[in-house]
Formats: C-alpha cells, sequence, structure tokens
C-alpha cells in the first residue's frame, strides 16, 4: 500500500510539475487587454504604435491593420461603454461581449488546430487595447474540444451565454454544429471541415470552403503548366470520412478541368510504409501526385517516394501541408504546396502578418509556433468584430449575422487571399509555394504577397457531400 | 511472379517490425506469465527517452551513450520498478486483475508521455544509416529496414538460447511454471521475475527506437503497431519465438496482399482489420497455453449478495438522485469556478449510461467469469441498431439493440467458447478493435460521429428534457440490475459462479457449459447494446468516437478497467467506475491543476488494482470495517461520530447465504449440496465411488 502511495506521489508530482509550466493568460488578464498592453486600460495613443499598425489616411481616419480600419476603439465620444444594448442581448452588457473559442488542445496526438485559442487572445488583447468594440471590452472564453467532445465544447459555450462564438475551429467540428444553430448563437470559426459546419445556417467564415463548391484555380494552373503529368495522376487518401469526402471533392473539381486519376487509392490511417503504393504508382508511370490526410503520413509518402527513386512531376500539396513538419523530410523537396493565407516567409511585406505577430507574441506562457490556422482565427476575430462595428452599439445577434452576410469582400487587412464569406462561396484565389532547399518559396503569382484572383476559378460540385446544420424552428 | 516476389519483400520488411515487437511481448509473458498489454506503451516511452538523450533538440548525447542509458539503464530501471510494484502481486491474482494491470500501466504511460512530452511539438528520431539502401525484388530497401530485420533474427536466436540453454533463462522458466517449486529449488523467485521484466523492457525500448523512425514519433503510432503485433505473438501461442516470427511474416504479407487487392476485397477486409482479424482467427485455432487461462491460482475476488431490502432502497435511492440531478449539478456546478451546470449534468448523464453499458460485464465477468474487453463495442452495435431502427427515440430501437446485440454476442461467443483467461480476453480485443475499424468507420455519419438520436419515447411520451432523460436512464439501470441480483439468486447465477469456479468440476456434474456461456455471452451484450443506444439518446450525437476501443472520447480499455476498479462483480461497483470515468475530466475543468492528474488517474486506479484486485468498493468496505473492529477492540476505544456513522452507513458483515458460494475457494458442505440438488447429482457419492 505504501510503495502503491508512493508511486501515485511520483506521478502527480511529474504531473502537477507539467500542470505548471503550461499556464496562460487567464480571462481576467484577456478581458483586460493584457495581450499586447501590459494589462493596464487600452489608451488609443499607444495602441496604434504596434508592429503592422499605422494611422490611416485623411482627416477622420483611425488606425490600420494593414489595409482594414481597425474594428476596436472606445465608444462614441470617447472612453468604455456604458450603456447595455437595447433588448436582452446574451452575453452582452455595458461594457463587455463574451465570446468563445473552441478549439482542439488537448490529446495524444499534434492538431493542426493548436494555435487558434492563442491567435484569438492574441485578437482579443488587440482589440481590448483599442478599448474594445465600441468601448465593450471582449471577455474571451476558451474551450478545448478535445478532439472528440465538440458537441460538448458547444453546448458549454451555449450555457455559459456566450454572444457568439469567433474564431472556433475542431478537427472533427460536424457533431457540434446543430447544437450551435439550435442554441441561437452565431459563429464566425477560423475554418471548417465538414459539410455539417461549413454549410451551416448562423454561420459565417473569413475563408469559407462550402462542400458543394470547389476553387478550381489550382487545377487549372497545373493543368496548363503540366499538360501531360495531370493525364497520369493520383490521389492518396486516409480511410476515414472526412478523407473519403476531400477526395472526392477533389477528384470530382480536377476532372472538370481535364485531370485524369488514373490511381486511387485509399490507405489506411496509420500507415507504416508506403512502398507498396509508391510502386504502383512508379509501374502506372504517374506524373502528378497528390495526397488527403495528416502531415504525418504524407512525410511517411514522400520519403518512400524518394527512397523507391519515384519522382513524378508534380508532387502538389493542399494548405494544410503549410506546416514546418514537412520540411523536414528531404523527400519533400520539390512539393508544391498551396496556402491560403500570407506566408510567415514573407512577413516583412505584410503589415497584417507583422500586427498579428507581434499580437501572438504577446501573448503570454507556454505556446506553440504560430500557424496558418491561427492566422484565419484572428482574421475570424477582425471580422467578427468589423461586423459589430458596422452595426453599432445597439447589435443583436441578428443585426450582427445580418451585417456579416453583407461582406463580400474580405482579407482580414491583407492576412490572406480574398474571398467572399457573406455569400459563403468557395474562394476564387490561389498561391503556390514550393519546397526549396528545405525552405518554403513562394512559386506562383511571383509578386510577393499576392494570390493568383480569377472570378471563374469558383465551380459548381455536382456530388452529394452533405448539408449543414439548418435552424429547425423559427 | 516479380509482383509475388515484390509482396514478399514488402511482407518481410513489415514482418520484421512486427517481430521485433511482439518477441518482446512473448518474453515477457514466458518469463512472467503476464501479457503485457503495455508492451507498446514501455516501447513508446522509451523511444521518447531516447529522443530526449540524443536529439539536438532535447539533451543532445552521442546516440551511443543514449542508446546505452536507454537499453541498458532506463529501460531495465522501469522494468523492475513495474516488476517490484505491479506485477510482483500479480501471479496469484484473479485473471480480470492481470489483464486489468497492465491495460492501467498502458493507460497511465500513453498520459504520462503526454504530459512530459506535449505533442504540440514534434519529434523525430533519425533512421540508422539514412539514405543508405539496396534494390531487392524490384523494391529498394533502407538500411534501417535491414538493421531491423536481422536485430529481429538475433533477438530471436539469443532469446531462444537465454530461455532454454542458460541457467537463468531456465530458472526464469521455471518461476512462471510454479513459483513456489522453483524457491524450493532455491531460486529467488523475486530476483528472477525482476530481471524478466527488466529484459522484457529492454526488448519493447529496442523496438521502440528501431519502430519510431520508421513511424511517428508520437504516443499513439508507437503503441498501436505493437496492438497489432499481437497476432503475431499469439501464433507462437506467447511461447515459441520461431513460431512468433513466423507469425510475424504471415502478418506482415497479409497486410501488405490487403493493401494491395483492396478492390477486390469486401469492405471488412483491409489494412486496418487484417491485424484484429488475424488475431480473433489465430486465438481460435491455435491451442490455448495452459498459463493463460488462468487455472492455476485461486479467483479470491468477492461476488457481494446484498438483500433484496437494501438492493430497492438503493434502486429507489438511485431514481431519486437522478431526478433530483440537475439541482443538484447546478448547486455543485454554481459552488465550484470552472464548472457549468449543463456540462456536469452532461457529464453525469455519460457516466449512467456507460454504467449501463459495464453493468453487462457483472453477469459476465463478475459472476461467470468470462473476461471481455468489449462492452463499449457492443453499446456501439447498439447504438447503430438503434440509428437504423428507431433513431426517432421510439423504444422498439431500445429492443432491437438487445436482440441484435444478444445475437451478435452469441454469435461472438461461439467460436470463442473453448477459450479461457487471456485467450479470451484477447479475442474479445480483436472483436472490438474489429468493430471500431469496420463496422462503425462504415457508416457514413456514424463514421464521422454525427448521427443523430432523438430522446427515447414515442408521440408524446417522450423522455425529452435531461431530468426525463437521466431518471429513464436510472430505471432501466436499476431494472436490469434487479434481473442481474434476482439471477445471480438463482439458479441460473448460481450455475454461472460453478462455471466461474471450476468449469472441468461443471462439467463432470453435467452442466452444459456451452449453454452457459453462450447465455450469459448474449445476456451482457444485450445488456451493453441497450446502454449504447441510451448513451446515444442521451448525448443525441453519436458514432465512432463514442464507441472506440483505444482512441476516442472515453474509449473502451479504460472503461472496463475502471469497472474493474469500482468492483466488476457489483452492479453498484461497475456504475461508480464508470462514473468516475465520466466525471474526471470536469474536476480537470474545475482545477486546471489537477488536469494532467485527471488524464493520468484512470490508469493509476487501474494499476492500483494490484494491491485491491477486488475493486474500490470492496477495498473501502473492508478497510473501514477493519478499522472499525480494530476501535472496537477493547485496547483500542477510539470510538468517533466518523467511525459510528460509517458503521450505520455500511453494509452489515456478510452472512453465509447459500448463494455465498465461495469463487475459487473450496465450498462447504451446505454448499456442496445445494449444487448437487441444482444438477440433480450426489456429489458426495460421486466422490465415493471415485
Amino acid at each position: 500500500m505504501l510503495v502503491k502511495n508512493r508511486l501515485i506521489a511520483l506521478t502527480c508530482a511529474v504531473a502537477l510539475i507539467a500542470a505548471a509550466c503550461g499556464s496562460r493568460l487567464d480571462e481576467q488578464e484577456l478581458s483586460a487587454g493584457a495581450g499586447t498592453g501590459g494589462g493596464g486600460p487600452a489608451v488609443d495613443a499607444d495602441a496604434g504604435k504596434g508592429p503592422g499598425i499605422s494611422q490611416g489616411e485623411g482627416e477622420n481616419a483611425g488606425p490600420m491593420i494593414g489595409t482594414l480600419p481597425v474594428p476596436c476603439g472606445q465608444a462614441e465620444g470617447g472612453g468604455p461603454s456604458t450603456e447595455a444594448p437595447k433588448g436582452d442581448v446574451p452575453g452582452v452588457t455595458a461594457d463587455t461581449i463574451k465570446i468563445a473559442v473552441i478549439s482542439d488542445r488537448a490529446g495524444v496526438v499534434k492538431v493542426p488546430t493548436i494555435s487558434i485559442e492563442e491567435s484569438m487572445k492574441a485578437f482579443v488583447g488587440l482589440c481590448n487595447d483599442f478599448g474594445g468594440i465600441d468601448g465593450r471590452k471582449l471577455d474571451l472564453m476558451t474551450i478545448d474540444s478535445k478532439l472528440f467532445n465538440q458537441l460538448e465544447a458547444t453546448e458549454e459555450a451555449c450555457d455559459a451565454g456566450v454572444f457568439a462564438l469567433v474564431g472556433s475551429g475542431s478537427v472533427t467540428d460536424s457533431s457540434g454544429a446543430q447544437t450551435m444553430v439550435d442554441c441561437g448563437l452565431i459563429e464566425v470559426p477560423a475554418y471548417t471541415a465538414m459539410p455539417a459546419k461549413s454549410l451551416s445556417d448562423n454561420m459565417v467564415q473569413p475563408l469559407p470552403n462550402p462542400a458543394n463548391q470547389f476553387n478550381a484555380g489550382p487545377a487549372r494552373f497545373i493543368a496548363a503548366k503540366y499538360p501531360d503529368a495531370v493525364k497520369k495522376a493520383a490521389i492518396l487518401h486516409s480511410g476515414i470520412e472526412v478523407g473519403d469526402i476531400q477526395a472526392a471533392r477533389i477528384i470530382e473539381a480536377y476532372e472538370k478541368e481535364g485531370f485524369e486519376f488514373v490511381y486511387q487509392k485509399r490507405t489506411g490511417v496509420i500507415v507504416e510504409s508506403y512502398t507498396s503504393e509508391v510502386k504502383a504508382m512508379k509501374d502506372a508511370g504517374i506524373e502528378y501526385v497528390t495526397m488527403v490526410s495528416a502531415t504525418s503520413e504524407t512525410t511517411k509518402l514522400l520519403h518512400d517516394m524518394q527512397t523507391q527513386g519515384f519522382e513524378p512531376e508534380v508532387i502538389d500539396l493542399g494548405q494544410q501541408y503549410y506546416d514546418p513538419d514537412l520540411l523536414d523530410e528531404p523527400g519533400a523537396e520539390g512539393s508544391l504546396v498551396q496556402t491560403n493565407t500570407v506566408p510567415f516567409e514573407e512577413a516583412n511585406d505584410s503589415p497584417a502578418m507583422q500586427a498579428y505577430l507581434a499580437a501572438y507574441e504577446q501573448v503570454g506562457g507556454d505556446k506553440p509556433p504560430p500557424a496558418a490556422l491561427g492566422v484565419q482565427a484572428f482574421s475570424a476575430g477582425l471580422l467578427f468584430a468589423t461586423a459589430v462595428h458596422n452595426v453599432g452599439p445597439d447589435f443583436t445577434r441578428d443585426s450582427v449575422l445580418a451585417e456579416l452576410k453583407n461582406v463580400h469582400k474580405w482579407d482580414g487587412g491583407g492576412l490572406h487571399m480574398v474571398t467572399d464569406p457573406g455569400a459563403n462561396t468557395a474562394s476564387t484565389c490561389f498561391m503556390y509555394l514550393e519546397v526549396k532547399d528545405g525552405k518554403f518559396v513562394r512559386y506562383h503569382p511571383e509578386k510577393v504577397v499576392s494570390f493568383d484572383c480569377v472570378e471563374n476559378y469558383r465551380i459548381d460540385l455536382a456530388g452529394d457531400y452533405g448539408t449543414g446544420a439548418k435552424k429547425t424552428s423559427g | 511472379m516479380n509482383e509475388l516476389l515484390s509482396l514478399l519483400v514488402l511482407g518481410l520488411v513489415s514482418a520484421s517490425l512486427y517481430a521485433v515487437a511482439a518477441s518482446g511481448l512473448v518474453v515477457t509473458y514466458t518469463t512472467s506469465g503476464i501479457f503485457n498489454f503495455a508492451h507498446g506503451a514501455v516501447a513508446m516511452f522509451c523511444a521518447f527517452v531516447f529522443w530526449q538523450l540524443s536529439s539536438p533538440d532535447a539533451w543532445d548525447l552521442p546516440v551511443l551513450v543514449s542508446l546505452v542509458l536507454t537499453l541498458f539503464v532506463f529501460a531495465p530501471g522501469l522494468g523492475l520498478l513495474i516488476d517490484r510494484l505491479l506485477m510482483r502481486r500479480l501471479h496469484d491474482a484473479t485473471p480480470i486483475t492481470r489483464i486489468v494491470v497492465p491495460i492501467g500501466l498502458l493507460v497511465a504511460l500513453i498520459q504520462l508521455a503526454t504530459i512530459i512530452w506535449s505533442p504540440a511539438q514534434s519529434r523525430n528520431l533519425p533512421r540508422f544509416f539514412a539514405g543508405e539502401t539496396v534494390e531487392l525484388a524490384g523494391v529498394v530497401v533502407e538500411y534501417h529496414q535491414i538493421v531491423v530485420f536481422i536485430t529481429a533474427i538475433a533477438v530471436a536466436v539469443g532469446l531462444r538460447i537465454l530461455l532454454y540453454e542458460t541457467r537463468i533463462g531456465v530458472a526464469m522458466r521455471a518461476v512462471v511454471d510454479s513459483r513456489e517449486l522453483a524457491a524450493l529449488n532455491g531460486m529467488s523467485a523475486d530476483r528472477v521475475s525482476g530481471l524478466a521484466w527488466a529484459l522484457g523492457c529492454s526488448l519493447a525500448g529496442l523496438a521502440g527506437i528501431l519502430i519510431a523512425p520508421i513511424l511517428t514519433l508520437d504516443q499513439n503510432q508507437l503503441t498501436l503497431l505493437v496492438i497489432n503485433a499481437y497476432a503475431a505473438a499469439m501464433v507462437g501461442r506467447l511461447r515459441s519465438l520461431p513460431l512468433t516470427a513466423v507469425g510475424a511474416v504471415i502478418l506482415g504479407i497479409l497486410r501488405e496482399a490487403a493493401n494491395r487487392y483492396d478492390d477486390s476485397l469486401p469492405f471488412w477486409i483491409t489494412v486496418d482489420t487484417v491485424p484484429a482479424l488475424m488475431l480473433f482467427v489465430v486465438l481460435i485455432v491455435v491451442p490455448q497455453d495452459k498459463a493463460a487461462m488462468f487455472g492455476g491460482g485461486r479467483d479470491r475476488s468477492q461476488v457481494p449478495n446484498p438483500g433484496w431490502r437494501k438492493i430497492l432502497m438503493a434502486s429507489g435511492f438511485l431514481v431519486v438522485v437522478a431526478w433530483a440531478m440537475p439541482e443538484i449539478t447546478r448547486f455543485v456546478a454554481n459552488s465550484v469556478d470552472g464548472l457549468t451546470p449543463n456540462g456536469l449534468l452532461g457529464a453525469v448523464g455519460y457516466g449512467l449510461a456507460l454504467g449501463i453499458i459495464v453493468l453487462s460485464l457483472v453477469p459476465l465477468t463478475g459472476y461467470a467469469g468470462q473476461i471481455s474487453l468489449a462492452p463499449l463495442a457492443f453499446g456501439g452495435i447498439g447504438a447503430l441498431v438503434m440509428h437504423g431502427v428507431a433513431a426517432d427515440g421510439n423504444p422498439v430501437g431500445l429492443l432491437a439493440a438487445a436482440v441484435v446485440c444478444g445475437l451478435v454476442g452469441a454469435l461472438v461467443a461461439l467460436p470463442a467458447l473453448r477459450l479461457k483467461g487471456l485467450y479470451l480476453a484477447l479475442s474479445t480485443f480483436a472483436f472490438a478493435l474489429f468493430c471500431e475499424k469496420a463496422i462503425f468507420s462504415h457508416f457514413a455519419g456514424f463514421s464521422d460521429s454525427n448521427a443523430t438520436f432523438e430522446r427515447i419515447g414515442f408521440g408524446g411520451l417522450r423522455a425529452e428534457s435531461d431530468r426525463a432523460n437521466l431518471v429513464l436512464m436510472a430505471v432501466i439501470f436499476c431494472l436490469l440490475g434487479l434481473m442481474i441480483a434476482a439471477l445471480r439468486k438463482g439458479p441460473l447465477g448460481r450455475r454461472w459462479q460453478a462455471m466461474k469456479d471450476s468449469p472441468a468440476a461443471c462439467a463432470t456434474l453435467g452442466l452444459n457449459l456451452t449453454a452457459l456461456k453462450l447465455q450469459v455471452f448474449a445476456l451482457s451484450a444485450a445488456i451493453a447494446g441497450v446502454g449504447g443506444a441510451l448513451l446515444a439518446g442521451w448525448r443525441g450525437k453519436a458514432g465512432t468516437e463514442q464507441f472506440a476501443l483505444l482512441q476516442g472520447a472515453l474509449p473502451g480499455l479504460p472503461l472496463v478497467l475502471m469497472a474493474v476498479v469500482g468492483g466488476i462483480a457489483a452492479v453498484a461497483g461497475v456504475l461508480l467506475g464508470a462514473m468516475l470515468l465520466a466525471v474526471f475530466p470536469q474536476i480537470g475543468n474545475a482545477y486546471p491543476s489537477l488536469a494532467n492528474l485527471m488524464a493520468i488517474l484512470p490508469g493509476l486506479a487501474g494499476i492500483s488494482l494490484a494491491s485491491n484486485p477486488d475493486g474500490a468498493i470492496a477495498q473501502a468496505t473492508t478497510q473501514v470495517r477493519a478499522k472499525l473492529a480494530a476501535r472496537r477492540d477493547p485496547l483500542e476505544r477510539q470510538d468517533t461520530a466518523g467511525s459510528r456513522v460509517m458503521a450505520a452507513l455500511l453494509p452489515g458483515a456478510p452472512r453465509s447465504n447459500p448463494e455465498d458460494i465461495p469463487v475459487g475457494g473450496s465450498p462447504t458442505r451446505a454448499e456442496v449440496d445445494l449444487l448437487d440438488a441444482e444438477v440433480g447429482l450426489d456429489i458426495g457419492r460421486c466422490h465415493a465411488d471415485s
């Protein structure tokens, strides 16, 4: 018994030490604007001096984040807001707006959503430094969806009476989609994964990804540049539902652009070796390879391709592979990687990215490095704040949602490609990076901080890829 | 021909990974008699330690020094620690305890590694001789893979010599066969068993260091790969290293073939399901190892048998508490920062539904001694049936879930009828893995855990509110509990316990063991199915993640573990275990500094079974009674208000009811007479005649 107690005590000590190391900003610090200003009330003059933040041109112009007027500031007449909105608006008082961000934090695997929470803290810190939205400080509630608990996380936000979900992103986001709608919440997520969420009511996202549309820009670019390779195309995807759906969408969209997928493979979720697949592709004379899976699996594929001496003309990887882990794999050399956000490598040329990185830097605690989905969360915060500010101090969920749906041109001040959040349509822009000498370098278009945008890149898909969460009453 | 050759080469490359992983498993079992479910977790942990020592991003020691420190210092030290604290206590533990303690270790090690090495940071282990390759049958093979292959052979040969040609090897096997006899011959059983675990952990470490560079160095992948290797180890009956190597080759080639010809195979045969299918088939085909049946040790577990009055009072109490739960959770949540009323209520409801699922283990494992690691998988089948038949919540769906799960349970039990102990546990493990990877992931909606379920009811009569649904679940739990208690007190329950005590004796007395096993398996699966359907209804959305074995919201292995911790033979015990599993994360929410502890607690609780094999309730009851008895002692008169309250609350000392047939102990004359009457035989005369 004594021995058992000693073991438990020892293990507990390790656990507690680890917990202490992971401490972060608490809610009070956040609502007080500790993110960028050191904890005191926001002062306009100081707030406008951060990296990437400039003074707008014109007599009445305020500060700008990149090309976007900062949507945060004091109440009309200066100082904090002292009046509650007319009517009963959940989560909003005279001087605060309570919002929540849901993302996957815990778990025993690395998740791409890991920097979302810190990015929202960065946004809230920055916004509160300016005085909040029209003098109302943002009070951020952070909820961990723990990979499998998005439903419970959404219920928690609903019960807490937050005004909106802002900047959220979970790997399995379908289970809480209906709850969000039924609860009457509105949401501006960082990204959506499954159709139940991406086509949901009450939701406007900065970079729409509706299941029934596709951005064919990358396909047209590759088809024009490598016309022979696309006739010998291969697609591999992991054997889970989200992989099945995404692969089916890619195949439908790309075949419309002249691709012929002569090799299609649904792989195991975790595979020791892709040698068999590589051999099959090599034997079939494949010249174009793309994959829908986790970065760790794709690096295994690239490693095996290099080992087997298989060098297709094009290795085309989606935006989720804009991940430093890819650079650790020598076999990734020469791969093309899409990205929706301005590459971190071009931060010097992007004031908005500088503002994001500076705000992120100010978030205390042991935080992960910034990542693309974090940038999208920051953009979601800006989009939300812009809509609330545009409606004015007497806003409601309905009026903010209506305002969000009126936003048809959005790039987060230059954080990412231009989108149409209000219409929830697929983007008509893209850009490619190339892995060169172990680094991401711009491939297309050549101009820094730019995207290739053409209106007719957007195409409709005919396949049934699911529907979104819909309002059931009212 | 070329294709076949390349299939063979690729199969052999995979096989060498499985062989390295499985050989350590075989050595641990051969030298300790314990099937180390945590072998993969130990391998993973050692790989992380090696990374910590050798990586330029960490301590940056030379590779050779790191290798020596990991394989000859850390891993053996961990092995000695595991032996000293846990395994040494298990040599005569109950079968379920011998299985659950290593599972506890598995869960604890995964969580501990997650706490120490955050998954937020990527880590890689370099391959040995990186970039060096050779071509075989059109396939380019890396030197690292050849190193793994040669290591697999060297380990097999070396271990064969160690176990069969050296004095210490013979001693290791002798201690497993008979600890007492070995001790009589002058061996220190403790020393030998410590050495065995040190060796087993070093081999796990070797497997981890060799395999991690091929996979990704994370807490899951390596653990799961070693689980895939179970099938290879079972080909050698956990004893024979050459046969284990053969098993690894078969597994490697089968997986490769399933991968290559997946287009022409049915949906349920994939590269992911082959290990589970092979494990199931091998367990049925290969003769069982005697020690794996745990036949030698006495089952000391207590089977409580409370009176009807107590049962009815407890049932009424549970229903009342369920009715008042919304207020209780609101009060608690308002008193503790970090908790929300509905979050806490959701967890309690989840726990109650899980309680119904693990209630299925009370007759199956608690009474009849049949070990199952698949209650949550049956729960998943129940939910799937509910979704197909009555996603609108019609109670007919519950009935359908019970019937279908009962049939599936009997169907699964049929080939497993002759299996006992570890073999039976592993066959249910294989079934649960198969359900997760082939069945649950096959149905759209269910596979991404987005299948919608309504609350139970029809027309205007529906348990729509949380309170009504909780009361409904509590009532169903109580009804099932009452049914189980009635069975426990009746002839069928006595037969189950007799079967647990001695199947051979039962067969001799004319009991139909086949029918008994089928009955209890079917009943158990039906209960779990109802629980699964209720869980889905409570949550509103459900699917693979709620019913997975290893990964998921509250996965199946920790659930079984917590049921055993609560007390597998007691209705209240399994409910306590399930409830704790569901509520631990809430405690972590309320007290963030305890979040890590809450994550690791199920594993630690499982480990603690090494010293409390009867579970928490039994242990608490025994300890409090002992303390009260000590205080009643005239030499230690320390009567306190607390002790009086505890004495009033606790059930009295067990009476010698006819139903109280001691499990594993010698039956009294009265009990023999009772069983005698039950089966219509005069056992006394049988003994006399023989």
